[in-house]
């Protein structure tokens, strides 16, 4: 079966900042989650999925078609959730789906409004008085009520309380069940895609430092504790990052299985969480 | 291009029947005490076109341009539907203004001097002029092009008046041999030829201006 998304070379210039050489894809049927640390270039991409910015290099293709040359076809199967959902603000909800729908030839009126009964939305109510979360939910309800095939969300639980980040969580789960529809997400709040994402792909500076399962990700990533020994030449090879203090050192491998084989016994390895592979290649100084 | 359009009237439409009423009553009341119709229907197609550009300019102010963007449609799709939409709105303000400037008690201009086909003709030419200035500017950027523009006429007003106190005679003499230049045209043309050769004009410039907003806005970044 075709990917979902299929992104090759992709590149954009900023002058200050280069995204450079992305290339992941994302099978249908999985959520794959997108992260980085702030400004890494996650919306970016995203922004070029959606035609938002001119790539200056690099191919989108979304159900086999390009994203440039079939954009209203590719469009009209993506639902988007913006980092900062910014519809016309003086509108009410009603106002704004009365809108929004008429793009969309799938619209399903009945989704619609049992997403806005489940999110518990008054659709009478102004854009602007709605507060972050209500927000994210309208703009999820409009998402998710076209029959979208692939949904896009950039940053999506970055400022909602835990119950609604559950919430949403629980039904990008539910949104892949039949296996042909797809979510890529992009979060710089890592324990959110622990428990949902089936792929990452991590970004950092502009460019794609991995893009593998999940599973694989969090079972082949380790931290090795140890004492300043850790850091004898012939280890460093191992190590990706690496974090000194007086009498501690931390490190992150990408392979594990090789770290408990070269390294000695006493030597604490530990599975990684997506959070410390993200400290650690962001922020870990002695990068081996 | 039609879902396009009535996304635009039904996002800003208090805003074009507001401004758009209030517009066409202070120009004809302006319209039914003057002398001159083609003078001052030249400055109310200025004012006409400026109207459909502050509509498009309020996107800048829900910065809704990546909401716009992000839906199924082309670029090419949403600036056809702003243009169409434009020369409606235009068109509509210039006809509301037309018709209740004869309506006025005691107007100094019945409907043989506001529909003169000439006057008709030319506030149609100078709104394609002035929007399809406009446009690609607004297309570019935004709010504050249109604003800057703006401000650049004024300047190139008083830089133009002061010019001509200077050189006098020199610009007297241009600007009579450009009016000769038109005259004889428009004898040679008839007046059938000429109404055509503006239609013709007004036609090239419009797909020129479409055609430049277009280049700019495909390569915009949202």
């Amino acid at each position: 079966m075709e990917d979902a998304l299929e992104i090759n070379g992709l590149a954009k210039d900023y002058g200050d900042f280069c995204l450079k050489n992305v290339t992941f894809s994302l099978p249908r049927g999985y959520i794959m989650g997108l992260i980085g640390p702030n400004g890494a270039g996650k919306t970016t991409v995203i922004k070029l999925i959606l035609n938002l910015l001119r790539r200056d290099e690099g191919s989108v293709n979304i159900f086999g078609l390009d994203n440039l040359t079939s954009e209203v076809e590719v469009k009209s199967r993506i639902g988007f959730v913006h980092d900062m959902p910014i519809f016309y603000e003086h509108l009410t909800l009603k106002k704004l789906k009365d809108t929004v729908a008429p793009f969309y030839l799938d619209w399903d009126e009945m989704a619609f409004h049992r997403l806005i009964e489940e999110f518990d939305l008054p659709l009478g109510k102004r854009f602007s008085r709605l507060s972050r979360g209500m927000k994210m939910k309208f703009a999820l309800a409009l998402a998710l009520s076209h029959r979208a095939d692939l949904l896009i969300l950039d940053e999506p639980t970055s400022g909602l309380d835990p119950v609604f980040r559950r919430e949403l969580l629980t039904k990008l789960s539910a949104f892949i069940q039949d296996e042909r529809k797809s979510v890529l997400f992009s979060t710089h709040i890592t324990s959110d895609l622990e428990r949902i994402a089936d792929f990452i792909t991590f970004i950092h500076n502009g460019e794609v430092v991995f893009s593998s399962r999940r599973d694989e990700v969090l079972e082949k990533w380790a931290v090795v504790k140890g004492g300043p020994e850790l850091l004898a030449e012939e280890n460093r090879s191992l190590f990706r990052g690496i974090r000194r203090r007086e009498f501690v050192v931390q490190a992150l491998t990408a392979d594990r299985a090789e770290a408990r084989r070269r390294l000695p016994k006493d030597i604490l390895i530990e599975k990684a969480s997506l959070e410390d592979i993200m400290f650690f290649l962001t922020r870990g100084n002695g990068h081996a | 291009m039609y879902r396009l359009m009535l996304k635009d009237l039904r996002l800003h439409k208090r805003f074009v029947v507001g401004f758009g009423i209030a517009y066409v009553i202070y120009m004809a009341i302006f319209y039914s005490r003057a002398n001159n119709p083609g003078a001052v229907s030249i400055f109310g197609a200025f004012l006409y076109a400026i109207i459909p550009l502050l509509v498009f300019t309020r996107e800048d102010k829900f910065k809704a341009a990546a909401f716009n963007l992000s839906l199924p449609v082309t670029r090419r799709e949403i600036l056809q539907a702003r243009y169409v939409l434009g020369w409606l709105v235009m068109l509509a303000l210039y006809a509301g203004t037309s018709l209740l400037t004869i309506a006025i008690p005691g107007t100094k201009l019945g409907l043989s001097a506001v529909f003169q086909v000439k006057v008709v003709l030319l506030v149609i030419f100078f709104m394609a002029v002035v929007f399809g200035m406009l446009m690609p500017l607004v297309v570019a950027f935004g709010w504050t092009g249109m604003i800057v523009f703006l401000v650049f006429i004024q300047v190139l007003g008083i830089v133009f008046l002061f010019l001509a106190n200077l050189f006098r005679p020199a610009i007297s003499a241009a600007i009579r041999a450009i009016g000769e230049f038109l005259g004889s045209a428009q004898s040679a043309l008839g007046p059938a030829g000429s109404a055509a050769a503006l239609v013709v004009a007004l036609l090239l410039f419009s797909y020129g201006s479409f055609r430049t907003s277009l280049f700019l806005f495909e390569r915009k970044d949202v």
